[in-house]
């Protein structure tokens, strides 16, 4: 499923590669501290509670609830402007951490709460691949 | 001539060291943290004593401030951060700021750490802009500006505490109003309630008259001995109270997201200054929006949290009004030169007689000035005063 909001620019660096590759194959994890047990996102070596190196990949539940978002009504890259207006949410994952994203395939925007359940949708948008959540069914 | 003899009051108490030579596969910033895990075991402390925070740049890519996103790796919160930038100079210099931080009691415990990926850095991907270090887990998804990232935590204010787009006016009128009576000042007209609300969006729910102009222009200001600058010309303006607190340097990681660094900054700030924030003639707000304007004076303590949007209303902030807010139109009217002109106006107000007669604060004595970097990621405070001690 592919929606028409164009994936910006992705960036990877050592320490990301292994979850953008998950993210590639449909499967978004988090890492998991080995040692306090702490999820962590954005993906990192070292557990910021801890300082551990060691962890494990989780994926994750697929649920999650819109924390905060904002609604683009201005283009900030010209290649934006048919996009508008679109949405990026914060969503807090049971896991315990909140990550950015963007909402798609809902109805109107006004309808887009804090506290509403979302679930996660995979979007390959040319030969990008990227996850977004959408209103939960 | 010192004011007092630093030598021998400081030490240094852990270290650490990576492995060196080629360490394909490793970030910088993964050698930073590793550093700094190590330091903290050989001193055996816990790493929440750390509340200084001392680095330089890495050598490519750019930070807006690189101490504050390691602090956030490792979940410090810092009273003292800064990043130095001297070559080679840098960690030498480091030791030595460190002794300075500790010493004004800013700090206690100050970490002072630099790692370098230069032998495998061609197989790392360099960012051309300054960043806050959580773009690349934003821009996939086209979450850029500044404007969108005050905008979510508007909308969580919003949500947690009813404040309103109405209420936000009011901040963006009287800033206005500031500016109007200001020669150098880039937006003049002023502006009604009903004009912020039909100014167009930008990102929901921020409209454009809740965010800062872009500008041209710089400022500067001269510190020195209090002995010294009662020998010159001008009347001084006592730096009596300083703080910072640095939150994290992602959305992602704020909890809560109503708020930043100013609670803990000012806090500190008011206390070395032997004053309260009611004590103040004034306050220069870093105001990139109007949002940040009202948290800041949530956090400072001009009313309990989630009351900002009931406070600023009615000419509260206004010049005549309890405490005037940016006599100068701030970022959002006059222009976004960083803060720097928020410091420069602090201390025309202090001298009296530097700005139009309609912008004076009569008698003024007191002023606090706030810093903001990123959105809401770090904040400094400074309490200043025309009063011989």
């Amino acid at each position: 499923m592919s929606s028409t909001l164009p994936v910006g620019k992705i960036i990877i660096d050592s320490d990301a590669i292994e979850f953008w590759e998950k993210v590639r194959g449909k499967n978004l994890s988090l890492q998991k501290c080995s040692d306090c047990e702490q999820f962590r996102y954005p993906p990192r070596p070292y557990c910021a509670e801890c300082l551990s190196d060691s962890y494990e990949w989780v994926p994750v539940s697929g649920k999650g609830t819109v924390y905060t978002f904002v609604v683009y009504e201005h283009a900030f890259k010209p290649e934006l402007k048919e996009a508008l207006p679109y949405v990026a949410v914060l969503v807090e994952l049971p896991e315990g951490v909140r990550v950015w994203s963007n909402l798609i395939n809902f109805g109107d925007h006004e309808s887009v709460r804090i506290g509403m359940p979302v679930e996660l949708t995979y979007d390959e948008v040319g030969e990008e691949m990227v996850f977004r959540f959408e209103p939960a069914s | 001539m010192a004011d007092f003899d630093i030598s021998g009051k400081y030490a240094i108490a852990g270290i650490g060291e990576t492995d060196v030579g080629k360490l394909p596969g490793r970030t910088v910033h993964a050698l930073h943290v590793e550093a700094m895990a190590k330091a903290i075991d050989d001193a055996g402390i816990d790493k929440t004593e750390i509340d200084g925070i001392l680095t330089n740049q890495p050598t490519n890519d750019m930070f807006r401030s690189y101490a504050n996103y390691l602090a956030s790796l490792i979940h410090v919160q810092p009273t003292f951060a800064t990043d130095l930038s001297l070559g080679g100079a840098t960690p030498v210099a480091m030791a030595q700021v460190a002794a300075m931080a500790v010493a004004s009691g800013m700090c206690e415990t100050v970490m002072c750490v630099h790692g370098r990926n230069s032998a495998t850095e061609r197989d790392e991907p360099a960012r051309a802009k300054i960043r806050n270090g959580s773009e690349d887990f934003e821009l996939p998804f086209n979450l850029l500006s500044a404007p969108a990232r005050h905008a979510a935590v508007a909308r969580r204010h919003m949500h947690e505490f009813g404040t309103t787009s109405e209420q936000l006016a009011a901040i963006a009128v009287g800033a206005r109003r500031h500016a109007s009576m200001n020669t150098n000042a880039t937006m003049r007209k002023p502006i009604t309630i009903e004009d912020h609300q039909n100014s167009r969006w930008i990102v929901k729910p921020l409209h454009l008259l809740d965010c800062c102009l872009v500008s041209d222009g710089g400022g500067a200001f001269i510190v020195t001995s209090a002995a010294k600058a009662k020998s010159l010309k001008q009347r001084p303006v006592y730096i009596t109270g300083m703080g910072q607190h640095h939150y994290r340097n992602s959305l992602m990681e704020h909890d809560p997201l109503t708020t930043g660094g100013g609670a803990v900054s000012s806090r500190r700030a008011f206390a070395m200054a032997g004053c309260a924030p009611q004590d103040m003639d004034f306050a220069q707000i870093y105001d990139c929006f109007t949002m940040t304007t009202l948290i800041t004076l949530e956090d400072y303590g001009y009313c309990e949290k989630g009351e900002g949007g009931a406070w600023v209303q009615d000419g509260r902030i206004e010049l005549g009004g309890e405490l005037p807010v940016n006599t100068h139109g701030g970022l959002l009217s006059q222009a976004h030169i960083e803060g720097m002109l928020h410091v420069t106006e602090a201390v025309k107000q202090l001298r009296g007689g530097q700005v139009e007669p309609e912008r004076q604060v009569p008698d003024a004595e007191l002023g606090v000035v706030s810093g903001h970097g990123g959105s809401f990621h770090t904040h400094a405070t400074l309490v200043l005063s025309n009063r011989e001690a």
